[in-house]
């Protein structure tokens, strides 16, 4: 359903009132999402992930600059289409309840949805009613004002209005920090019940444990690119992670030994740069001459893709 | 020892009081854990701890005295939106530097760069601003830390971080902690004792094995 390819963003920015730089905070993307799947992209906070998102829904700043392909439905994205897509074929969930308008009631806020999604009056009426059923929303809900809603209603809300004109891929970004467990949980079913209808997410999460749960692939991002592409078998627990970051973060995890071995911080690239050698050299402890000097292609290795000479 | 005794507290635009009668005690050099469903008061407990708000009844008391009114805060506290927390147009030296001159060693320790220092807060991300506010709330007064869901919007490995600069106060000065989360996991990891926060029963101490 979508496909990126080799995608690149630059940002210039001015260090002084006469000089530029370009910083490459994304390259070297490559993705695809089909139906009925959701990819989860963890990593690095800072690290470029929300930038994916917004690349994918060309709401990026001015000074970026777009190099690659990003493809929805074999159709290329660019600014024009993603007029048609956005908001009908193409929805976000955003990260904070706060994004709620505060003076109009909920009800109207999805009605207001499916109408920008194109539905006729009648039809968005309709469709807000069945979207109020099911996320289990009684109907009386829809009369109430944001700041009467427990969270987790309205994080249900959130979803409604991004699924009520039947957007068939769904981008979530960081949807679940902050949140209690509980709510954790229903917002994750939601999303696995949107998927088994046919609709492609992508979760965007830095919350590894969240995304092992739900993803039917988990996309690890370090230093601007993806380091490791995994597939999780139903109910398994994702061991079998070979990119020394990836490994990295999953022993940092409270429950798997909260454990760090020195920084783990990348520099973003710089744009004039050629890219030299491994992103995560300087913290891996597996690190070779060569990895100095080649930059690795993500390459399968068993059953993951990994950008890593050693894997 | 910092000391919650007997705290009620009710929001002026609500009837319903938030905390009722609630203590709580945070030894120098403990780490206490917090933890419990959303809105049910964590975060105004940690703000009264803080002296941000008055409590309608019960004290906050601070090694026996009440706070100081004037000076430096001994109590404090690390908001969970850190980005509320700085002001927009100071540069980040300005920011660091808004407690007491920054150690060089805290800095490298939470991996602070050099090149940020001349930035506006909204040139870094949200991570990175929470490492600001870890050095800045962690000044030579400091002596309790109020740590409200602050490594949530952190990646793992980052979160091992400051939490290891900060366990490494709690064990060189004595500082006393509070960590508010929902990450259980997290907090039978960093926490000596950790309470439940229930609407009906207030705080329960939880049995660690």
């Amino acid at each position: 359903m979508l496909t990126v390819k080799d995608l690149n963003i630059t940002f210039s920015r001015y260090y002084n009132s006469f000089s530029q730089t370009t910083l490459n905070p994304l390259h070297n993307i490559d993705l695809n999402l089909s139906a009925g799947e959701i990819v989860a992209i963890v990593g690095e906070s800072g690290g470029g992930k929300s930038l994916l998102a917004h690349a994918i829904l060309d709401i990026l700043p001015t000074n970026a600059e777009l190099k690659g392909t990003i493809q929805f439905r074999e159709k290329l994205i660019d600014s024009n289409t993603i007029r048609q897509l956005r908001g009908r074929e193409i929805s976000l969930i955003p990260q904070s309840v706060s994004y709620l308008n505060p003076l109009i009631r909920v009800g109207k806020q999805v009605c207001r949805a499916a109408r920008i999604g194109g539905l006729t009056k009648e039809e968005a009426r309709m469709a807000t009613d069945a979207a109020f059923t099911r996320f289990n929303l009684a109907p009386e809900v829809q009369s109430l004002f944001p700041f009467q809603l427990s969270g987790g209603m309205a994080q249900r809300i959130l979803v409604a209005i991004a699924t009520v004109a039947g957007a068939s891929l769904i981008v979530a970004d960081e949807p679940t920090t902050g949140l209690d467990p509980d709510r954790v949980t229903v917002f994750l079913d939601l999303l696995r019940m949107l998927a088994d209808e046919g609709k492609a997410a992508l979760l965007i999460t830095h919350d590894l444990g969240a995304a092992q749960r739900v993803a039917d692939r988990i996309a690890v991002f370090h230093g601007g690119t993806l380091v490791e592409v995994v597939k999780i078998a139903d109910g398994s627990e994702v061991d079998n992670l070979v990119h020394p970051y990836s490994r990295a973060l999953w022993e940092a995890l409270p429950d798997n030994g909260f454990s760090t071995n020195g920084s783990s911080f990348s520099s973003h690239r710089h744009g004039n740069d050629e890219p030299l050698g491994c992103l995560f050299v300087k913290n891996c402890d597996r690190a070779e001459h060569r990895c100095r000097i080649t930059y690795p292609d993500l390459v399968p290795a068993g059953n993951n893709m990994v950008r890593c000479l050693n894997a | 020892m910092l000391e919650a005794k007997n705290i009620h507290y009710t929001y002026p635009s609500s009837s319903e009081p938030v905390l009722k009668d609630i203590s709580i005690s945070i030894q120098p050099g403990q780490v206490v854990g917090l933890y419990g469903p959303s809105g049910k008061g964590k975060t105004t407990l940690a703000r009264i701890l803080a002296g941000y708000i008055v409590p309608n009844r019960g004290q906050i008391l601070v090694n026996g005295e009440s706070m100081p009114e004037k000076g430096y805060n001994p109590v404090q506290l690390l908001q969970q939106h850190s980005e509320l927390a700085v002001n927009p147009r100071w540069k980040v030296k300005d920011i660091l530097s808004e407690s007491s001159p920054p150690n060089n060693k805290l800095t490298t320790a939470l991996h602070i760069k050099e090149s940020w220092l001349q930035r506006y807060p909204h040139e870094l991300s949200g991570g990175e601003i929470q490492r600001i506010c870890v050095a800045r709330a962690l000044g030579s007064e400091t002596r309790y830390f109020i740590a409200d869901e602050t490594t949530s919007m952190l990646d793992a490995i980052a979160q091992v971080q400051i939490w290891k600069v900060l366990l490494a106060a709690v064990e060189k000065n004595k500082l006393g902690i509070l960590a508010i989360s929902h990450d259980h996991a997290l907090l039978k990891q960093v926490c000596g004792t950790i309470y439940f926060f229930s609407e009906n029963d207030g705080l329960c101490p939880e049995k660690i094995a």
